[in-house]
């Protein structure tokens, strides 16, 4: 069988110039004064080649700057390669931008005959399909609106319909499916597994590791436009994270002696560029009582205070609880912590309160981390270093395993239920 | 997997969905639609006729037909080029989407203003009726042809511009002051003298070629001077190839600049 994408020692190479719009009088005085060379060149991707079976779904991660938008637009066609070449066998169809081919002037339903068209049908087989989009949709009242009146949400969900409705044999889709509400997510999702099943090749790029190992049978690791590696999820994620240490590593060497060193922790371990220091992490129970040992269902505090050097204005928080053997039982993360609490002073706490944690009884740890805004390193991240119990109470939990506290009552009868 | 329609016709269908929607947009919002492509010659045709006709009298012969017969290609050939300039740089939306090809945006947009040309020949028809000329049947059957040669032409020009235009914004600018010094050199208003010393410039502009050629069917009832027509294909041969050349080289670099 022929692959459905085929990219061979594919390299793109951007030109910046130190404005983006040239006029012609300026490239004549350029002429003139012989300054005619004063661009840059950036290798987005260099050397990129790998295939994709038909049937199949594609997982591109690195981290930004990476080169994943740069190559996703090369496979949709937006551009092309400098070096290398890309062989696609069907229809490509990309939702890189979402709603990018619509015109705001025109309605919803000219727009969806425009998308409909380019996609390769016929104007009375896009007749035929538009009232499942716009269902899928739910623009029903507002379809023969122009577009420029709808809000981001609605001008999202009908691209999102539109592009899963024309059924593309290759579809790309760049980190969107993060759009619109919960309840339309889950619906994208289910679309998008149904398409899976139906023998879509997909390729897809994401931050959320939980959705690369969910969807995708294989995984491209990309690093500064450069394979790392193309494997199952599994490795591929694990090589991602290990790549993000290294960063971390590499990074710090560079900043040796400009950062205060810290002693190694008792437990656990950390790692970090420590240009951001956890200085401490207090676990207190609601009551503000120190809080080593709790009881199933009662609540937590995490204080956690923080250092940050001059430079450092914004970061990234992430919490999570792990068990004894590294299973994850909950993770929050905070994305930037100026837009959230407004602007950080070079000292000060965070607390992290957790109303209730049904958790059964053994011993956790909280973990915590802070990153720069786009994940990209780690200032300074506390694994498996800051542990509480939670207690074991009488006989309740006697016959019990797993991680969460449910209650369980039990009942029993002498007949079957009767039927419905 | 439903049966696609061929590459071809999907093209044409395409193109023709494009061109349609363009000629929408241009008169989205307005009350007359578009109406106003036809009251726009009309009032170009009132001021040329009311010049040279009562002030600085040319005795021509049925002068505003005279005059809106070299109108309707002048009006298609200068509004396709200055939209020219605006053709890739305003279509973002469409150039995102990995099935458009740059290349049939300037056909989209030389269709679209075609369609003001097509809903102008009524008023044409009307003006010989009114002035006791023949029905031009032989018009009907060179119409097809000339605006074939007049496409090749503009489609190279238009190629050439919407390319530069997207690197260097002045290109726009340029291109409406030499549209309107070409309307002179064009025997729009006026008889050219081809025998003087700057005879040449109508030898050598294609739109003059056409516009003759315009009149020789409507007015002259006379067939197409061929060695004219044969003039004016082979400078439209040359732009389109030039400009074709200029489009495949930069073509890459269109996508990633705008």
């Amino acid at each position: 069988m022929p692959r459905a994408v085929v990219v061979e020692q594919v390299s793109k190479r951007f030109l910046l110039h130190d404005h983006r719009q040239r006029t012609l009088r300026e490239s004549l005085t350029r002429l003139v004064t012989g300054r005619l060379s004063r661009v840059t060149t950036l290798w987005a991707l260099r050397d990129v080649s790998f295939e994709v079976e038909h049937g199949t779904t594609f997982g591109i991660i690195g981290h930004n700057g990476a080169g994943k938008s740069t190559l996703l637009r090369l496979l949709c066609g937006l551009s092309r390669p400098t070096k290398g070449r890309i062989d696609t066998d069907g229809r490509v169809s990309g939702i890189l931008e979402l709603g990018g081919g619509f015109n705001p002037n025109l309605t919803g339903r000219q727009n969806l005959m425009t998308a409909g068209i380019l996609n390769g049908f016929t104007p009375s087989e896009v007749k035929t399909r538009e009232e499942k989009v716009i269902a899928f949709a739910e623009l029903e009242r507002f379809i023969d609106q122009p577009t420029r009146t709808y809000s981001t949400g609605m001008y999202l969900r009908l691209a999102f319909a539109a592009a899963m409705e024309f059924e593309p044999s290759v579809l790309v889709l760049d980190e969107v499916l993060a759009v619109g509400d919960e309840r339309f997510q889950k619906k994208c999702m289910d679309r998008v597994t149904e398409l899976k099943r139906s023998g879509t090749t997909l390729i897809i790029t994401s931050h959320a590791p939980e959705q690369v190992l969910a969807l995708c049978d294989e995984v491209l690791v990309l690093e500064e436009g450069q394979v790392v590696m193309q494997s199952d999820p599994q490795s591929a994620l694990a090589s991602y994270h290990d790549l993000l240490r290294r960063r971390t590593e590499a990074r710090a060497a560079g900043l040796a002696g400009t950062v205060p060193a810290s002693p190694a922790p008792q437990q656990g371990s950390r790692q970090g560029t420590l240009e951001a220091v956890i200085e401490s992490v207090t676990l207190q129970d609601i009551q503000g009582q120190p809080a080593e040992k709790l009881e199933s269902g009662q609540g937590l505090q995490i204080h956690l205070a923080y250092r940050l050097a001059p430079a450092i204005h914004d970061l990234a928080l992430l919490v999570g609880i792990y068990n004894e053997t590294h299973v994850k039982c909950f993770e929050t993360s905070i994305s930037s912590m100026a837009s959230t609490f407004g602007t950080l002073s070079p000292n000060g706490t965070v607390v992290c309160t957790l109303k209730s944690l049904p958790l059964l009884p053994g011993q956790y740890f909280v973990n915590v981390g802070l990153y720069p805004t786009d994940w990209s390193f780690i200032y300074d991240y506390h694994w498996q270093m800051h542990p509480f119990h939670i207690a074991a109470q009488e006989r309740r939990y006697a016959h019990l395993s797993g991680v969460i506290a449910l209650e369980a009552t039990w009942a029993s009868r002498k007949d079957h239920p009767p039927p419905r | 997997m439903n049966a696609r329609p061929d590459k071809l016709t999907h093209t044409f269908h395409l193109i023709w969905h494009l061109a349609r929607r363009d000629f929408q947009l241009r008169y989205a919002g307005s009350l007359l639609g578009f109406l106003w492509s036809v009251a726009i010659p009309l009032s170009q045709l009132l001021l040329l006729v009311f010049v040279f006709g009562k002030v600085i009298p040319l005795n021509i012969a049925n002068f505003p037909v005279f005059v809106f017969t070299g109108l309707l290609p002048w009006n298609w050939f200068s509004s396709s080029l200055l939209s020219a300039g605006t053709t890739f740089t305003d279509s973002k939306d469409l150039l995102r989407h990995p099935n458009v090809h740059p290349a049939i945006l300037v056909v989209v947009t030389m269709l679209a203003h075609l369609l003001t040309l097509i809903v102008s020949l009524p008023v044409l028809f009307w003006m010989l009726y009114w002035y006791d000329l023949a029905f031009p049947w032989l018009f009907l059957l060179a119409l097809p042809l000339l605006l074939f040669v007049q496409g090749v032409v503009m489609a190279g020009l238009s190629l050439m511009i919407a390319t530069a235009n997207v690197f260097y914004r002045d290109v726009g600018q340029i291109i409406g002051i030499l549209v309107s010094l070409m309307f002179f050199i064009t025997p729009i208003w006026y008889a050219p003298q081809t025998k003087g010393e700057y005879g040449f410039l109508f030898e050598i502009n294609p739109m003059s070629l056409i516009v003759q050629n315009y009149r020789l069917v409507l007015l002259d009832q006379r067939w197409l001077d061929w060695a004219s027509l044969l003039n004016a294909s082979l400078i439209g041969m040359g732009l389109l190839t030039i400009g074709y050349l200029v489009y495949r080289r930069l073509e890459s670099d269109v996508i990633d600049a705008i």
